[in-house]
């Protein structure tokens, strides 16, 4: 049993429409779905300290939630909160380059997007915190499933019916990017700017 | 639980190979061998049955283990069961029945590879 009750309802409704699946397989799908969820919407995130040292334009970066894996550098900031001016990027996992080092040792806070980490060998369900289990719990099981519905020679497997999990998935996840761009408002702001002139990172999903 | 132990397999396919009398037709010994060789067919049916064997290698189970678990997920334990009848059919001199092992080991990849029974 989970220690989240919504994890439990997930499992036991991919139990009831997945006749003869696993629930180690599950398991390994749930990931995946998970993986694939959070390093495609961005929906969460995390603010992790920084220590800038003089002469260097490397620092680690360290994950602010154990279990959890930095995908994405999202926003660097000052500790007061302004934007810290120097160009910066994820050059290799755990560390973050910047353009132009510091003339004295500084802390700045990065925000970062983030996935699921190695569950290890014991852990069974992915550590997320439990409000993405609950907001995003259709799409959940709709990328579950849609994987299961494709695997090849199984009792549950069924091309058709993966495809339409996976288009419900895919819509669930621009969805999910699409709130969360906005801040969750209703409507979000009004005009938006021409689409056939967007960028391609700009447009709507 | 039915059907966890290399004994209760033993007992389940001499009930449905109506093997029940001493001395039996079908031995200890070749019905665990069949049941090692029907975890080893079934592994290339449906590799997600073994997940826990990726990184291990398969049991191997001796008929003087008896009370040896066999750890096989219990809704595709009855599968095993046609495999080792169906071989133990096909092998059997005096009633060989090809049909019959053919029916029984076509339930096996069935009862792996579909939800009918």
């Amino acid at each position: 049993m989970a220690t989240n009750p919504l994890i439990d309802r997930v499992m036991d409704q991919i139990r009831v429409k997945m006749p003869g699946a696993l629930d180690g397989v599950t398991q390994m799908e749930l990931w995946n779905t998970l993986d694939d969820f959070l390093v495609r919407t961005n929906v969460w995130t995390g603010e992790t300290e920084v220590k800038l040292k003089v002469g260097k334009l490397e620092a680690d970066l360290d994950s602010p939630t154990a279990g959890a894996s930095i995908w994405r550098l999202m926003t660097v900031k000052n500790e007061d909160g302004t934007n810290y001016p120097i160009k910066a990027w994820i050059s290799t996992p755990g560390t973050i380059t910047f353009a132009s080092g510091v003339s004295e040792p500084k802390t700045i806070v990065a925000t970062v997007a983030l996935t699921v980490g190695d569950p290890g060998k014991r852990q069974v369900y992915p550590d997320v915190p439990d409000w993405i289990w609950g907001d995003y719990y259709d799409v959940i099981i709709d990328g579950t499933i849609g994987r299961l519905f494709g695997h090849p020679a199984k009792p549950y497997s069924n091309p058709q019916m993966a495809l339409f999990h996976l288009k419900q998935y895919s819509a669930g996840c621009d969805q999910a990017k699409w709130m969360v761009n906005r801040g969750r408002r209703m409507e979000g702001q009004r005009w938006m700017f021409p689409q056939s002139y967007a960028g391609r990172l700009l447009r709507r999903p | 639980m039915a059907l966890s132990t290399v004994q209760e397999y033993i007992d389940e396919v001499r009930v449905l190979m109506q093997d029940r009398r001493v001395p039996y037709r079908y031995s200890d010994e070749s019905i665990v061998s069949e049941l090692n060789i029907a975890m080893l067919e079934t592994r290339k049916m449906r590799p997600d049955l073994f997940m826990k064997y990726f990184r291990t290698p398969y049991p191997d189970f001796k008929p003087e283990e008896p009370t040896v678990e066999v750890p096989f997920e219990p809704i595709y334990r009855m599968a095993l069961v046609y495999y080792i009848c169906g071989k133990c059919v096909l092998r059997d001199e005096e009633e060989n029945d090809e049909a019959r092992a053919g029916k029984l080991l076509a339930k096996h990849a069935r009862s792996i590879l579909s939800t009918e029974g």
